[in-house]
C-alpha cells in the first residue's frame, strides 16, 4: 500500500509538487498521467521513497518512511521494483550484472545457479536473446528499456512503479510489456505506471490519477473519468481514453500469459 | 536586498554546505566500519585500487626517481663546500621520506583518480544511475563510496612507500651514472638517519591525504544534480579544494612532527 498525505516539493523556491494527498491499496494498477513537466516522474520517485518530500508524509506499507532508517527502508526494497524513464543502467556493469546486483543484495542465500535461473526465465518472458556479457551502451535505446525492465522485475516485488514502460521500445516489444502489465496485476502485484497508453488505461488501470501543474487534478476510476465534464480534464484524457466509450474494468478480460508467467 | 542580508544568507548557505559535508564524513566513516562484512561492493574496490594504485606506479617512478636525482646531485655538490657532506642523507629523509613523498604523491592521486572519481560520480547522478541504486536499496555511500575512500587511502599509502623507494634507492643508481658513490657507504648513511618516527609520519600523511581526496572527490561528484554541465565544474571544483585541504593539512601534520 502507498499513501502521500499533504506532500509537497519544489526546488529552488519553484513549487512542482503541491500537496497531494493519495492512497494505491494493495493489488491495485495505478496509471499517471499529466501532460510533460506535470511532475509524473517526480511524484513517482517520491512515492518510491527515492526523493525525499518537502513536507508531507509518504507512507509505504503503513510506515512513515521519514521516520526509518536507511538500513530499514533499503530492507523493504526487497519487494520494490522501479522502472526509470531513461532506463538508468548501471554503465560500467555488463547486463548480466545489473540483473545479478539487486539479488545478491537481497536474496544473498541462493546460489549463482538459482539466480541465473530467475534471469534466464525473465530473458525468456521479455524474449531478450542479447548477451548478457555487453554493457548497456552497446544495447539500443529498446533493449535497454527491456533490461531496465527486467531488473526492476528480477526481485518478484509486490508493488512496482513504471515510468513510460512504452517509450522507445518497437510494437513487439510493447505488447509485451502490455502483457507484463496484465499477468502482474492477475498476480495481485500493485503497479503504478505513468503512461499515455491507451491499452493501460483501458486493459491494465483500475484507476487514473491526472496531475496538472504539480497538483491533483483527478484521481478516479477510468468508467467515472469518461464521464468527466471539466474542460481540462478532457483535454488531458482525449489523446489517450476513448470520452465516447464506456470503459468497465470490472468486466474486461484480465488475459493471463501462455507462455510461463513467472509472477504468478 | 540589503547587503548585510547578503552576507547573512551566504553565512548561513557556508554553515549549511558545512553541516552537509560533516554529515556526509561522519556517513563514511560509519559505513566504513561496517564494510569488512559487504561483498558486493568488493570489485568496486579492487578496480579503484587498480586505477588509483597500479596505474599510477609509472607516473610516480619517473617522479620520484628524477627529484631523489636532483636533490642528491645537489647535495654532493653543494654540502661538502660547507664541510657537511654527511648532511645530504638527513636531507634526502627530510625532503622525500617526510615531505616531498606524501604530499607529492597526494598531488598526482588527487590530479588524476580525484577528478576521475567526481567525474564518474557526477556523470552517474546525471544518468540517474544513483536513483537506481537508491531504488535498488543499495545505499550509494556504502556501494560506491567507502571502497573509493579504501581503495584511494591504501594506494596512496603504498604509492608513498614506491615513491621512498625509488627516490632513496632507485635514484642513487641514476645518480652513479653521473656521479660515483658507494653503494654501500649510501645505504648504510640513510638507514642511520632513517628513523621509525620518519616511516611513521609518512605514512599518517598518506593515510590522511588518501581520506582527504577520496572524500572531496566523492562529495563534489555528488553535488552534481542535473546537468552534465554541472559535472566538470565540480570536478575543477573538487581539484582546487581538494588540493588545498591536502596544503593544509600538510601543515598541521609537519607541525605536529615537530611539536
Amino acid at each position: 500500500m502507498v499513501a502521500l498525505e499533504n506532500v509537497t516539493f519544489s526546488i529552488q523556491g519553484t513549487p512542482l509538487l503541491n500537496d497531494i494527498s493519495l492512497r494505491i491499496e494493495q493489488g491495485r494498477s495505478v496509471m499517471v498521467m499529466g501532460e510533460s513537466g506535470s511532475g509524473k516522474s517526480l511524484l513517482m520517485k517520491i512515492m518510491a521513497g527515492i526523493i525525499p518530500a518537502d513536507s508531507g508524509v509518504v507512507r509505504l506499507n503503513g510506515a512513515d518512511i521519514a521516520h526509518l532508517s536507511v538500513r530499514q527502508v533499503n530492507a523493504m526494497r526487497n519487494d520494490f521494483g522501479f522502472l526509470f524513464q531513461d532506463g538508468a543502467l548501471w554503465q560500467n556493469m555488463t547486463v548480466l550484472q545489473n540483473l545479478m546486483l539487486p539479488l545478491q543484495t537481497h536474496r544473498g542465500k541462493w546460489t549463482p545457479h538459482q539466480m541465473k535461473e530467475r534471469i534466464d526465465r525473465l530473458c525468456a518472458y521479455l524474449r531478450f536473446e542479447d548477451d548478457l556479457s555487453q554493457r548497456p551502451v552497446s544495447l539500443s535505446s529498446g533493449e535497454r528499456k527491456v533490461v531496465a525492465l527486467m531488473r526492476a522485475l528480477v526481485l518478484d516485488p509486490s508493488l512496482l512503479f513504471y515510468d513510460e514502460p512504452h517509450a522507445g521500445l518497437d510494437s513487439r516489444s510493447s505488447e509485451r510489456v502490455l502483457q507484463l502489465f496484465k499477468d502482474q496485476k492477475a498476480a495481485g502485484k500493485t503497479q503504478v505506471i505513468a503512461s499515455h497508453n491507451g491499452e493501460i488505461a483501458s486493459m491494465v488501470a483500475d484507476s487514473i490519477l491526472v496531475l496538472d501543474r504539480g497538483a491533483v487534478l483527478a484521481y478516479d476510476t477510468v468508467r467515472n473519468l469518461t464521464r468527466t465534464d471539466d474542460p481540462r480534464l478532457k483535454e488531458i484524457l482525449s489523446g489517450v481514453l476513448d470520452l465516447s466509450s464506456t470503459y468497465d474494468s470490472d468486466i474486461l478480460e484480465i488475459l493471463g500469459s501462455d507462455d510461463g508467467n513467472p509472477f504468478g | 536586498m540589503m547587503v548585510h542580508e547578503r552576507i547573512g544568507e551566504r553565512v548561513i548557505a557556508f554553515f549549511r554546505r558545512f553541516l552537509y559535508a560533516m554529515g556526509f564524513f561522519a556517513a563514511i566513516l560509519r559505513e566504513t566500519l561496517t564494510y569488512l562484512g559487504k561483498k558486493q561492493s568488493r570489485r568496486v574496490l579492487t578496480f579503484q585500487i587498480l586505477f588509483t594504485g597500479v596505474e599510477a606506479l609509472p607516473v610516480i617512478a619517473v617522479l620520484s626517481l628524477a627529484l631523489g636525482a636532483v636533490i642528491i646531485i645537489q647535495g654532493v655538490s653543494l654540502l661538502p663546500q660547507f664541510g657537511q657532506g654527511q648532511l645530504i642523507y638527513t636531507i634526502l629523509i627530510a625532503v622525500i621520506t617526510r615531505e616531498l613523498g606524501p604530499i607529492l604523491t597526494a598531488f598526482i592521486i588527487a590530479a588524476r583518480s580525484g577528478t576521475a572519481i567526481s567525474t564518474e560520480l557526477g556523470n552517474m547522478v546525471v544518468n540517474h544511475e544513483i536513483e537506481a541504486y537508491v531504488a535498488t536499496g543499495i545505499d550509494p555511500i556504502s556501494y560506491l563510496v567507502v571502497p573509493r575512500v579504501i581503495g584511494v587511502t591504501a594506494s596512496l599509502v603504498l604509492l608513498n612507500l614506491y615513491f621512498n623507494v625509488f627516490g632513496l634507492l632507485g635514484s642513487y643508481f641514476v645518480t652513479a651514472l653521473i656521479r660515483p658513490i658507494n653503494f654501500r657507504d649510501y645505504f648504510g648513511s640513510l638507514l642511520d638517519a632513517l628513523m621509525v618516527v620518519d616511516v611513521a609520519s609518512s605514512i599518517l600523511k598518506s593515510a590522511v591525504f588518501g581520506l582527504i581526496i577520496a572524500t572531496v572527490a566523492t562529495y563534489y561528484g555528488f553535488k552534481v544534480e542535473q546537468a552534465s554541465t554541472e559535472v566538470p565544474v565540480m570536478a575543477i571544483k573538487s581539484i582546487g579544494r581538494g588540493f588545498i585541504l591536502l596544503i593544509l593539512a600538510n601543515a598541521v601534520l609537519t607541525l605536529v612532527y615537530y611539536l
